[in-house]
């Protein structure tokens, strides 16, 4: 079997939260990320998906080393990076790039687009000018952006071109893998179809993987061979997109697909409603975290935490009521 | 006009707005002769990218423009024209006859003030409500959106809340006046799908309920398919097509419209090529002549760079602007 490009087993991120006032004993802890695995494959593009705040931006932070893990291993393509020497996890982070959300906020304005392109090559210190010049005229072709781009500043782009600018810097170091945290979210229905079109066509020449985090599940559907849909710090169901879109176990996953809106308006289903607040990681709720929302919960979901377990639908589950794949049906 | 209503909410005829660029004081044509009709419960989807001036033209209904805005045409609500109305009037209007509902719910509340307060703003300045009146219509409405326990929430502030909740009061307070009409400018934009189909619900729900003509302007086709009736396509100032909904999703006639509708993903295989419209839209204050979709259009032909189209009516009530609509 190859190596994954990404290995994530049970990543865990808690954060201490401010105590209340003449608090004593320990401080409440929010668990952000508890208990997170998933694998990427060298050259797809996986998904994660769920409702603000479930975890999905801390599991990010934690890859991109924005926040330290509390616990768990990430293995980039086969090694431990999480507890790297420094060389190490520079090396890391040369090979795993972002593009984020707004492309209005995420470019210096003063800096010139080549300077921006070429600013990871310039901190790495090991191109001569010469060659940083040819790297990012590159890149610029690469990208679908003129060739006197990179004279300008970022303001003189549009929001589609500004996001061409970003990926650019992204792909700058040669990375492995790119982390697309909503992409297209901030742009224009037609110039949305002009990025995504771009990503495909950069994974295919460069056998990027790419993690993709998106609100849109049309969008993820169309860019993912695997997904993940979280909730309150954990996923509850992960398998292709063909599993878990058109055929969920998990009863959050259901109702999560079932509020995708209809691509015409004599497809409107009905939506499975969730009713309640989102519980607060602070203090989830015991057994399977989703029970003070589901539909079809019981008693025994209060004491009994669900792992992920096969479905019979071909998707890993993480719900006692889920129906189970058999010992035969997982061999096959 | 051909709206399914006798008697329309709003009609908006020949409506024209030009803004003055602050960069270079160039005069921008935002609209540029625009007319459509809401009846009562029924729900106009206002659609288009960046800039199209769909918002432009929403909020010229209310005049919510810059100052150096300039409106032309007539805006019939209520038996008279909201285009020749004084600021004041227009004032003693918005939010009372005529309500609006801005971005994210989670923001469109003062953080300050108990959600009684803000629901108590439109009451008191609108309808002159005070004391066991106002109170028993605070009860009222927060029922109205399905929030229980209303007596307890009123003192609540809008952080003690879920995101649910909060969508819920922002729509009592647009529908605290018993308003005629309900702007919605982009409602479900920063929201996930969750929260997105909870408040399209609940709009969709106050439209049918209290007869309210509703107005959503969103960038999204999805949500012009889950609860609108009609359909204005915006492109450039100009309502490139105007229908029925499901006349427009079974039948674009005018190119750009579909464009929109072939860019969705999954209108094509997972990981196919997507369609996209190549180049930019034109810049307002420079306008070309003929159709301003010209220049990105697929089936351009001499005459449309030239002299601009007229409208092409179809059964229905659907219309475009296009020289070559009636051709399949």
């Amino acid at each position: 079997m190859t190596i994954p490009i990404l290995e994530v087993r049970d990543l865990k991120k808690y954060y201490a939260a401010s105590a209340p006032f003449f608090h004593r004993g320990e401080r409440p802890v929010v668990r952000a990320v508890d208990g997170v695995s998933f694998t990427i494959p060298e050259g797809e593009t996986f998904g994660l998906i769920g409702e603000s705040g479930c975890g999905k931006t801390t599991t990010v932070r934690t890859l991109l080393g924005l926040e330290k893990v509390t616990s768990g291993t990430i293995r980039f393509a086969g090694e431990e990076v999480q507890d790297a020497d420094q060389a190490g996890w520079r090396r890391y982070r040369s090979s795993v790039q972002a593009v984020f959300q707004d492309p209005y906020s995420s470019l210096s304005p003063r800096m010139r687009v080549w300077e921006i392109i070429a600013e990871p090559l310039i901190t790495a210190g090991k191109m001569s000018k010469a060659d940083i010049k040819t790297r990012v005229a590159e890149l610029l072709e690469v990208v679908g952006l003129p060739n006197d781009a990179g004279e300008r500043f970022p303001h003189e782009f549009s929001g589609g071109q500004r996001q061409r600018v970003a990926i650019a810097r992204g792909l700058s170091p040669q990375p492995r893998l790119l982390i697309l945290d909503e992409p297209v979210s901030a742009l224009d229905v037609s110039i949305r179809a002009q990025i995504l079109n771009l990503l495909q066509a950069l994974q295919d020449k460069f056998g990027l993987s790419y993690l993709l985090i998106s609100h849109d599940l049309d969008i993820v559907a169309h860019m993912c061979r695997n997904i993940a849909v979280m909730y309150l710090g954990r996923i509850v169901e992960t398998g292709t997109v063909a599993q878990v879109r058109d055929n969920p176990q998990h009863p959050y996953a259901q109702a999560l697909f079932s509020a995708v809106l209809p691509p015409h308006p004599d497809k409107i289903k009905p939506r499975i409603r969730l009713t309640g607040p989102q519980p607060s990681p602070l203090n989830p709720p015991s057994g399977c975290r989703f029970r003070t929302r589901c539909p079809v919960v019981q008693p025994i979901c209060a004491e009994i935490e669900p792992a992920l377990e096969q479905t019979r639908a071909g998707s890993r589950a993480a719900c006692l009521f889920a129906p189970r794949a058999s010992q035969e049906e997982i061999d096959r | 006009m051909t709206d399914t209503n006798a008697q329309p909410v709003i009609r908006v005829e020949d409506l024209y707005v030009s803004l003055r660029r602050r960069r270079d004081g160039a005069t921008i044509r935002a609209v540029n002769g625009v007319n459509f009709s809401v009846g009562r419960g029924r729900t106009l989807g206002i659609v288009g990218e960046s800039g199209c001036g769909k918002s432009t033209a929403a909020m010229a209904l209310v005049r919510l423009l810059p100052k150096s805005a300039e409106v032309r045409g007539a805006i019939h609500f209520d038996g008279r024209d909201l285009a020749t109305e004084s600021q004041g009037a227009l004032r003693r209007i918005r939010g009372r006859k005529i309500a609006m509902i801005f971005q994210d719910p989670m923001v469109a509340l003062d953080p300050l003030f108990t959600v009684g307060d803000q629901l108590a703003e439109p009451l008191r300045e609108h309808l002159d409500l005070d004391g066991e009146a106002l109170h028993a219509r605070q009860v009222e409405l927060l029922q109205a959106v399905g929030i229980s326990s209303p007596e307890t929430r009123l003192k609540q502030y809008p952080h003690q809340m879920s995101g649910g909740m909060l969508q819920r009061i922002v729509g009592a307070i647009a529908i605290a006046c018993n308003p005629e009409l309900l702007i919605a400018d982009e409602p479900t934009t920063a929201l996930d799908p969750t929260a997105q189909a909870g408040y399209l619900e609940l709009l969709e729900r106050l439209s049918e309920t209290y007869g309210l003509a509703l107005i959503v302007v969103t960038h999204d086709m999805g949500v012009v398919s889950r609860i609108c009736h009609d359909v204005m396509v915006m492109y450039a100032g100009q309502t490139v097509e105007y229908g029925p909904v499901r006349a427009i999703f079974d039948q674009p006639r005018h190119p750009y419209t579909q464009a929109l509708l072939a860019s969705i993903p999954h209108a094509v295989e997972p990981g196919a090529c997507l369609p996209t419209i190549e180049g930019q839209p034109p810049d307002l204050a420079a306008l070309p002549p003929g159709c301003p979709f010209a220049a990105r259009c697929p089936k351009v032909v001499d005459r449309c760079r030239t002299e601009a189209p007229p409208p092409v009516e179809f059964a229905g009530g659907q219309r475009a602007l296009c020289w070559r609509a009636d051709e399949r």
